[in-house]
């Protein structure tokens, strides 16, 4: 009988989870290589306890994960000659104390001693897991889409592009960093394009639309939390007048 | 409701990015400004369902994991040290820096400091001072007599006397470079200092391997793109409205709950 009430109520925790990662995403829509986050949901049947018929089956709602949209975001011109996007699949390695770490956000920096480092000052790493030393009078940065550096001339390193077989197994750090227990391999298709920054990929106009959805839906879900409730003062009152 | 906190961070980061994009509209003819860029990061993430966690003991595990963001923040204001448009002045001791390299300014506080602004003056003894009356480095002395002062490409500085055919070599202005520009400090009125994150300066004169040259009666201007700021500044009051929108559904979803019997 008290059912219903609890089906609307494992509605709206999937539906407050769903809104927090919406807002995420909104949150992060200026954030550089920021991938917007996606939620799964599965429904749980609990089956009668005893057998009916017609059998008694109810299903609720349950999240099952959250996956990432790994499309590419908009480029943006930025003209600054250390910032770099990555056309294609592919992450940008760098060492974190805590061990490797990968990462889409191409802003990157030299440090006091001319290393390439992130915003937050982790070194980032070449193909063979190396850091990369830029001569400190390097004047001229061109970097071709292959990550090779060329310091006014001469080749001095390349960054690493390296790609993973299942992309959604990567545990988001936050920092704009990734982790993964899998050997990434170097990416083959993928590009860096110089001067230019990704962007998130989050896409406005659909997080506030699944923004509105969300809430409808939860004052639905407490419509019928109502009406169930109604029904069982109207059942009380009734069953008291007898 | 995490979501009140998340639109919160996001409202705050834009707000950030509009100060940022507006100081760069403000010194949009500031001599020597460079313009600066907000960028952010991903917050912390709360792992609810850790991706890869083994769901049997067969070996089966979850392919995906719930991984909660808890919303964004400032991770660091950058400069962006492209070289500005070159004006030209016409004034003897306006120099501008073409390529890198900063003028080295000796403070009251007898810490050095370090600009891109190349608009100099005379103080009252004859030495090469900034706007602020700071003497440029080394002290250059422009006799009371001299008809002309020429700045040459590498620096130096010559005076021209009346009856005198040769300038006379007053000396050269020294610069300074960075390995990492980025980690200079900005301390108003143009002028930077040497932090540990920028290394230590390395002094040269124009001209010389890894620095620029200068011309005399030309300004550097300030490298801000208005086109691009005022971009940026749409871009970023519409991001705020959306977060303000996420803090908007929460705060209704809250309200359906209270009004729960």
């Amino acid at each position: 009988m008290e059912n219903s009430g609890y089906l609307a109520l494992a509605r709206q925790v999937a539906l407050d989870r769903a809104l927090d990662i919406t807002a995420n995403n909104l949150a992060n829509l200026r954030t550089s290589g920021y991938k917007a986050e996606k939620l799964l949901f599965e429904q749980y049947v609990q089956r009668a306890t005893s057998p009916v018929t017609p059998p008694n089956e109810m299903s609720s709602v349950v999240q099952v994960g959250t996956f990432t949209d790994y499309r590419p975001g908009a480029f943006e011109q930025t003209g600054n000659q250390l910032d770099f996007a990555i056309q294609g699949d592919g992450f940008f390695a760098v060492q974190d104390p805590a061990g490797a770490r990968y990462t889409r956000a191409g802003n990157f920096r030299l440090d006091d001693t001319g290393q390439v480092v992130t915003q937050d000052g982790l070194p980032v790493l070449d193909a063979g897991g190396s850091t990369i030393q830029l001569p400190p009078d390097a004047r001229q940065i061109v970097v071709s889409g292959d990550g090779k550096i060329a310091a006014d001339g001469n080749v001095v390193g390349q960054i690493g592009v390296m790609q993973f077989a299942d992309p959604q197994s990567l545990v988001r750090e936050g920092n704009g960093l990734y982790s993964s227990s899998a050997q990434p391999a170097q990416a083959t298709d993928a590009t860096l394009v110089q001067g230019m920054i990704e962007g998130a990929n989050v896409q406005p106009v659909l997080e506030i639309t699944h923004m509105m959805d969300i809430l409808r839906e939860f004052q639905a879900a407490q419509q019928m939390v109502d009406s169930q409730h109604e029904l069982a003062m109207n059942a009380i009152n009734k069953i008291a007048k007898v | 409701m995490r979501a009140l906190s998340i639109g919160a961070t996001g409202m705050m980061a834009q707000q950030l990015n509009v100060e940022t994009i507006s100081n760069n509209i403000a010194n949009m003819s500031t001599t020597g400004y460079k313009r600066e860029r907000a960028e952010f990061q991903d917050l912390l993430y709360q792992q609810e369902r850790r991706v890869g966690s083994p769901t049997s003991d067969s070996g089966t595990e979850l392919p995906s994991g719930v991984q909660l963001g808890l919303g964004v923040k400032t991770a660091a204001i950058s400069r962006d040290n492209e070289q500005g448009p070159l004006q030209k002045t016409d004034n003897k001791l306006d120099v501008a820096m073409q390529g890198p390299g900063y003028f080295t300014v000796q403070l009251p506080s007898g810490d050095t400091a370090y600009s891109r602004a190349g608009f100099f003056q005379l103080s009252s003894d004859g030495t090469i001072v900034t706007s602020d009356g700071f003497p440029v480095q080394p002290n250059i002395v422009v006799p009371a007599n001299a008809i002309d002062v020429v700045i040459s490409s590498a620096g130096e500085v010559f005076a021209y006397f009346d009856g005198q055919v040769a300038p006379q070599n007053l000396g050269q202005l020294e610069l300074a470079t960075f390995v990492n520009t980025n980690g200079l400090e900005s301390i108003g009125s143009s002028l930077l200092k040497e932090t540990t994150a920028s290394g230590a300066a390395t002094v040269g004169v124009a001209g010389s391997p890894g620095f620029g040259t200068m011309l005399q009666g030309y300004l550097e201007g300030s490298n801000v793109n208005v086109v691009s700021e005022i971009t940026n500044l749409i871009q970023a009051q519409r991001a705020y409205e959306m977060n303000s929108k996420s803090i908007e559904t929460a705060d209704q979803m809250l309200q359906t709950i209270t009004q729960l019997r």
